[in-house]
């Protein structure tokens, strides 16, 4: 097997699920850390504490299927999500439900499944992605944390805190 | 002539936000979002009212709960 064999043989993604334990070790970003102790104070309440992370945070539902994560409602105005694909992504008229890149929602899914179980999710990813017709890697951290909009409601809510570690041309 | 009636009349600028805020506002109850509502004004708009707003951070405000809306209408 060649090199170039390798290479096409390697995935466009890799997804890892690091758990929780990761950040109380203190081996993850300190933003994240933060956003975790807020919602674990919080009860898992979205209050006022959120309030510092909303501009890092994309916003979803609870509606996530196999392969398929929940649509998004919200997307700040740091989050990594407007990093990568840019303000008119969040503008036009479907896409603030997706991301555009089909095969990272797929292989995304699996960390809003895990989080509405245990209630956070904490993991590392790195994927290959096409940003302005050209081909990028891109590695990142993530938080996603379960929440609801008040003690006792019924509904539940994702809040995505991504961070860009780095992205290669 | 046909007399205007006071109660009738709505400045023509106000119509469509109003249409859009009403069908809006009867969506997030449809579908018991109420609370997620309540919460994105308070949490992120800092106001408890969405008549508080000012127009333009009120459009703001209501593409997020359009978004919302269909967010929570999927069935999976």
């Amino acid at each position: 097997m060649t090199a170039l064999d390798i290479m096409l043989a390697r995935p466009n993604y890799m997804f890892a699920d690091l758990g929780l334990d990761a950040i109380d070790r203190g081996l993850a970003d300190p933003r994240l850390a933060r956003f975790l102790e807020d919602a674990r104070a919080s009860g898992g309440i979205a209050d006022n504490r959120l309030r510092l992370h909303m501009p890092y945070l994309s916003l979803c539902s609870d509606k996530v299927a196999e392969g398929v994560p929940p649509p998004i409602f919200y997307v700040g105005q740091d989050c990594s999500q407007r990093q990568l694909f840019g303000d008119d992504w969040t503008r036009s008229p479907d896409s603030g439900l997706r991301t555009p890149d089909a095969e990272l929602e797929a292989a995304a899914a699996d960390g809003y499944r895990i989080a509405l179980e245990r209630g956070a999710y904490y993991g590392y990813a790195r994927t290959r992605l096409h940003l302005n017709g050209a081909p990028v890697e891109v590695a990142f951290e993530r938080l996603i944390v379960a929440l609801r909009p008040r003690a006792g409601a019924p509904t539940r809510f994702c809040a995505y805190y991504g961070l860009i570690q780095s992205i290669e041309r | 002539m046909i007399p205007l009636r006071m109660s009738q009349y709505q400045h023509e600028h106000s119509m469509p936000t109003n249409a859009r805020l009403i069908r809006l506002r009867q969506a997030v109850e449809e579908k018991g979002l109420s609370d997620m509502w309540d919460m994105i004004l308070s949490i992120d708009y800092q106001v408890s009212h969405v008549g508080d707003l000012l127009p333009e951070m009120r459009e703001q405000f209501l593409d997020v709960i359009d978004l919302l809306v269909r967010a929570f209408a999927r069935e999976t």
